[in-house]
């Protein structure tokens, strides 16, 4: 279609004029719309929005399953939004979930960055927000820290201890396990670490816990030293996750253990299935965080060695406060001047089949909670809420629903 | 012996919007004659033939053949109902081999079982360019390794190894050297031999009346009359194209006594400019109020010469200097010193063909129009122009695609007179062009010429040189072999001599 | 210099100038890392990669060759491995083996159909249409699951990878030199007006080649999921990611199209960006300098083989 200068301008300036008009119309209408306070007023069914990497893997599946069924429970709309973790997908989907009237926002955020301008667009808004798996680092990024301090709508953190989880995984690789499949009873020496995507929070954190790990048994093992290599990534694919891990062994058949940090499960699955082509498996000790379906399996042939996992109630947590806070629940609504409510949230560990059978009873087979619990957790205190989500365990629910 | 008619056509009509392209054209074509078909830009006679030759769907009319009525849907579907045409432009496609290239839509022959018998195409394909005396050309090389006039070789080849009714040979002979000439006249004579018709485009009268056995006319999308060759000369043939005499001031009358007139200003100095494997150690100086020729075979250089004054050859050694002391080194340095460019490849390298006359026009000027460009002002500014070269338009909006080609190149000229150059390179400026159009871009380089701009023409067209040029250099492999200087004496022959 | 002048005129030069590069590239990481690269063994295991994306490359080259963009093989690939999990759990190895190859099939028909019959870009059409097969794909592993049976990981190691990718090599070449499809892809990429000119069907062929170019992803599929045995479903555009190794061997063989074996750059060019990974991981290089490298070296390689004329128009 040939279209003259002039009548270019013309059309490109009404439409220009138009969205413009648009916009302010529509914020003024957002803003006026929740400019008084978020909370639900009788009679309104609360929304709340999931700013999550991905609602289809392994672990954002779970994750959005569990809030959904307590969505469900407490009579709560639930809107998701994958941001793949990428930062500017991670900040449009919580001006998304605004614009879509959530009342609250649970998100699990990439980088701290991204939450200066997600604090903000929920402050305008008026708008609750929670981070699950995720916390802001006072020491790294002190400007966000400080702005969730100011914020009246920052509800708070849900996070697990990665530092601890990688300290505790390089613990359990590195001690001898007389009970463990024959061919991995020895402690390993020599481990190497798959990641998945480069510069990752998640990963940056075990990262420092498993350095961390291997220095404190150096330190009280310097003639039987551990190594530890640099990371190789493998982004969130089987298939490179396989590479890698044939790469590791191709240049290094010492190596005695691996380490597949994360990545939403395919790059553990291609590694593990690498090594058994390559005739490996029980031969080398493998450790992930989030469990594998088959973990019972792998543990029983010598295909895995321990996993951390099972925290997927995490996001539970988060959005029970940002629902408590909707509800107008003084005891979660935040104030300005403190950061919020801070729950440290356990891992399971796991490294034996037994283990693994009593997991799956209480974890998978089940639900960990049922919906009267539920029902009583969304009626909480904090401290009872706090209590409740760091006492989770195997035990824990064993005790509660013998 | 009376020739029968082999290819009959019955009021061939065809618009394009509100152009009448071709206005009920009957024409007769018989055995064993070439039949050239001439008239200026627009009139007609290439979309006649792409009618003919399956490239345009026929508006209305019927063209029958041996009898039989032709309508063929594309080029292959013409070539099995046995017409076949050469074009001016490239008709190979790069990337693949000689023989894929001949047998381009026709590999049907070769198929067994939905498998090609590539070997079986190659053979045939060596064969035929054997055939043609062409067997340098290896029918298993990808077709880019070879230049344009052997590309062109190929194609004949590929429209005439069948031996067509009807072989249409439209404006080919402008972009081939003499070599590439004399075989494609082999080609006509074969056929014509062979008791088939060709049909011969071409604005080259001394080449017409050559080959030609009956002469057709088209003007403005009419069909004029048919002669025949023998009843005929240069000038009547002019007349009948535009529809007037032509009278003797087609070319410059006078002839400037050099030995008492000195030279104007010196506007642009070449000095030792060489660009590797094209042009070696050229050096001249240009005048104010002179055009200055540039002659030469096709591939002699002097094509090159035109882009180092203009700063559009990359690979440049040596200098080119404006009369203030400038150094031109790029494009933009030319511009803003008042040079003008005109390729010989103009829809390429000077035409935006996707775009409005207005913006071809007007696009150099826009650096001089301020920070935001004024609608109305840019309208006027290409409408002055436009007009005051007399181009046949719609309106400055109109896209130049749709244009003939002298139109085409009356926009080029409207751009840089809209940017008042004062140095004017035009490399081949009429080509393609009908001698109405051509005698009005005589009359302006005359023109500006007396208002003291200079302008160098670089030209394969002999007569043009001799007919317009103060000086003219002659080019050989790349150097200046022979400067010659305008006079009533001077002749084709001299030029000649110097360029082969 | 007439030596090299000849050999450059030979239709092997092309082949025989990636096989110096890998060779070049080979010694580098060999004297870096003497004991943990470049073994005859450890070699195999650089090619058994490079198989994969090769593959996928071949089915590329049908579209990028015509100057055409297909940026949903990535999803198709996710897509077509969960169907070879699914099918393969009620079919076995038939299901494993053709189930992908029709799910290729049918997706690169509807980026054809699609495409001729809208008439925009290709680029625009088929990252639009890999967001609806991103989330056909999210519906396909809540039926399929996204873990492959262990009894059906053969195509992921010796010698039925290898068996399968040579006879889709073999499938791309006979494409290419023995049918009109192969010499009209050609043809419509260097001047689609003459190409119709000459009766070539182009929306035919563009169409064709479409399909073509997802089934050869369908085969990759295979290979893919049966090395790594795992798919997750891939939203909001990351399957992107994965079309971007087989786009550097179709690269190659743009590159080397002149010398006429294109598909013979395709899978040498992917093994030297194996190569090189593997290489980098003995030297305990981290990514970043890996992939530096690794785009340096390809920008090299195109350079080297692309006439580059001055002032000429590149886009």
């Amino acid at each position: 279609m040939n279209i003259s200068r002039r009548n270019f301008v013309k059309y490109a300036g009404l439409m220009g004029g138009a969205a413009g008009m648009g916009s302010l119309v529509g914020c003024s209408g957002s803003g006026s719309g929740s400019s008084s306070d978020s909370s639900a007023s009788s009679g309104s069914k609360i929304k709340i929005g999931v700013s999550i990497w991905s609602s289809t893997d392994a672990l954002g599946k779970l994750s959005v399953d569990i809030i959904q069924k307590a969505a469900d429970i407490l009579g709560v709309e639930v809107t998701t939004v994958d941001q793949g973790h990428v930062s500017e997908q991670v900040t449009a989907s919580v001006e998304t979930l605004c614009a879509a009237g959530c009342n609250g926002i649970v998100i699990c955020n990439s980088a701290d960055s991204e939450m200066t301008s997600a604090i903000n667009t929920c402050n305008d808004n008026g708008v609750y927000l929670a981070q699950f798996y995720r916390m802001i680092s006072k020491d790294a990024s002190p400007d966000v820290y400080s702005l969730a301090e100011a914020s009246k709508y920052f509800v708070g953190s849900v996070h697990e201890d990665e530092v601890g989880n990688g300290e505790k995984l390089i613990e359990l690789l590195t001690a001898d396990n007389a009970d463990a499949y024959k061919g991995l009873t020895k402690g390993a020496r020599n481990i190497k670490l798959e990641a998945w995507t480069v510069g990752d929070a998640t990963f940056q954190l075990r990262w420092k816990g498993y350095q961390s790990g291997v220095s404190t048994w150096n330190s009280a093992n310097p003639s039987d030293p551990v190594t530890l290599s640099d990371p190789v990534y493998a982004n969130t694919s089987s298939s490179e996750g396989a590479n890698v891990t044939q790469q590791f062994y191709n240049t290094d058949p010492k190596m005695d253990a691996l380490i597949v940090a994360g990545g939403g499960g395919d790059p553990l699955v291609g590694s593990v299935g690498q090594l058994a082509n390559m005739g490996l498996t029980g031969t080398i000790r493998v450790a992930s965080t989030d469990f594998l379906d088959d973990l019972k399996d792998q543990l029983q042939t010598g295909g895995m060695y321990c996993e951390s996992g099972g925290h997927f109630c995490d996001p539970l947590y988060s959005f029970l406060m940002v629902y408590a806070a909707c509800k107008g629940n003084s005891d979660f609504m935040p104030s300005a001047g403190s950061y919020g409510k801070e729950i440290l949230f356990p891992y399971v560990y796991v490294s034996s089949v037994s283990e693994y059978e009593d997991y799956e009873k209480y974890f998978v087979d089940e639900a960990p909670y049922t919906d009267d619990e539920i029902s009583k957790l969304a009626a909480m205190s904090f401290d009872d809420l706090d209590k409740s989500a760091t006492s989770l365990s195997i035990e824990d629910v064993k005790t509660r629903h013998a | 012996m009376e020739q029968k008619l082999l290819l009959h056509a019955e009021k061939i009509d065809k618009r394009f919007g509100p152009t009448h392209a071709v206005n009920e054209v009957s024409l007769d074509f018989l055995e064993g004659e070439v039949h050239a078909l001439i008239g200026e830009n627009g009139s007609g006679k290439s979309t006649f033939t792409n009618m003919l030759t399956g490239i345009l769907p026929i508006g209305s009319g019927t063209f029958t053949l041996m009898g039989h009525d032709v309508a063929p849907k594309n080029q292959v579907d013409a070539n099995h109902q046995g017409i076949a045409i050469v074009v001016q432009e490239t008709g190979t496609l790069g990337g693949l081999s000689v023989a894929d290239n001949m047998f381009l839509g026709d590999e049907d022959q070769f198929i067994r079982r939905g498998i090609k018998d590539t070997a079986a195409m190659n053979r045939k394909a060596q064969e035929l360019l054997d055939a043609y005396g062409l067997g340098y050309i290896k029918a298993t090389s990808i077709i880019d390794n070879y230049d344009f006039e052997d590309r062109k070789l190929v194609e004949i080849v590929k429209s005439t190894w069948f031996d067509p009714a009807v072989l249409v040979i439209d404006e080919t002979t402008t972009a081939l050297s003499q070599k590439g000439r004399d075989k494609l006249f082999e080609v006509m004579d074969h056929v014509r031999e062979l008791g088939h018709c060709v049909i011969f485009i071409s604005h080259d009268m001394g080449e017409v009346l050559k080959m030609a056995d009956r002469i057709s006319i088209l003007r403005d999308g009419d069909f004029v009359t048919t002669v025949n060759r023998e009843d005929v000369d240069e000038d009547q043939l002019k007349t009948l194209m535009v529809g007037r005499q032509m009278d003797d001031h087609y070319y410059r009358t006078d002839y400037p006594d050099y030995a008492r007139e000195q030279p104007g200003e010196t506007a642009v100095s070449v000095r030792g400019v060489t660009v590797p494997g094209m042009i070696d150690d050229i050096s001249f100086d240009l005048h104010r109020g002179e055009i200055l020729g540039i002659g030469g075979l096709s591939e002699c250089g002097m094509h090159e010469v035109g882009k180092a004054i203009f700063g559009a050859s990359y690979d440049r050694t040596g200098e080119v200097v404006l009369a203030d002391g400038t150094k031109v080194k790029d494009i933009n340095t030319a511009i803003d010193h008042s040079i003008a460019y005109a390729s010989k490849d103009r829809d390429n390298e000077s035409l935006l063909i996707n775009d409005t006359i207005e913006d071809n026009i007007a696009l150099p000027s826009m650096r001089d129009m301020g920070r935001v460009l004024s609608d109305k002002k840019l309208r006027e500014f290409s409408d002055k122009y436009a007009v005051l070269m007399s181009t046949k338009m719609v309106s400055v909006n109109q896209y130049v695609s749709a244009l003939s080609g002298g139109n085409k190149q009356k926009v080029v000229l409207a751009r840089w007179l809209g940017k008042q150059s004062d140095i004017l390179v035009l490399d081949s400026p009429t080509r393609g062009i009908d001698i109405k159009v051509k005698a009005a871009i005589y009359a302006l380089l005359e023109q500006m010429r007396k208002e003291n701009k200079a302008i160098l023409i670089i030209s394969e067209e002999i007569m043009e040189l001799l007919g317009m040029c103060d000086r003219i250099f002659v080019m050989k492999d790349g150097k200046i072999n022979g400067e010659l200087t305008r006079s009533p004496e001077l002749s084709e022959q001299d030029l000649i001599s110097k360029m082969v | 210099m007439e030596l090299i002048k000849r050999a450059r005129q030979s239709q092997w030069y092309g082949v025989g100038l990636l096989l110096i590069v890998t060779a070049l590239v080979w010694l580098v990481f060999k004297a870096m890392c003497p004991s943990t690269f470049g073994d005859p063994d450890q070699l195999l295991t650089y090619l058994q990669t490079g198989l994969i994306y090769a593959v996928g490359g071949c089915g590329l080259y049908f579209i990028v060759v015509m100057g055409l963009w297909d940026f949903s093989i990535g999803s198709v690939l996710v897509l077509s491995c969960l169907m070879a999990i699914g099918f393969s759990q009620s079919m076995g190895i038939l299901g494993l083996i053709v189930a992908p190859i029709l799910c290729g099939a049918l997706l690169g028909a509807a980026n054809g159909l699609a495409y001729i019959k809208l008439r925009i870009p290709s680029l625009i059409v088929t990252v639009g249409l890999s967001l609806i097969y991103e989330s056909l794909s999210v519906f396909a592993s809540g039926w399929s699951g996204t873990r492959l049976g262990d009894a059906y990981k053969m195509f992921g190691s010796y010698p039925w990878n290898l068996i399968l990718a040579v006879l889709a090599f073999a499938l791309c070449t006979f494409i290419l030199k023995y049918t009109k499809l192969g010499t009209y892809v050609n043809a419509i990429g260097a001047n689609e007006a003459t190409a119709k000119n000459m009766g070539v069907n182009v929306d035919k062929y563009k169409f064709l080649a479409f399909v073509l170019c997802s089934t050869f992803v369908g085969i990759m599929a295979i290979l893919y999921i049966g090395y790594g045995t795992a798919q997750t479903p891939m939203t909001g555009m990351l399957s992107q990611s994965l079309n971007f190794k087989p786009l550097m061997g179709t690269f190659f063989g743009l590159a080397f199209k002149k010398y006429g074996h294109p598909v013979a750059a395709i899978i040498i060019g992917e093994f030297i960006i194996s190569m090189m990974f593997a290489g980098f991981v003995a030297l305990g290089m981290p990514v970043t300098i890996n992939n530096v490298v690794t785009g340096a070296t390809l920008l090299a390689i195109i350079c080297i083989t692309t006439k580059r004329v001055k002032g000429a128009v590149v886009k």
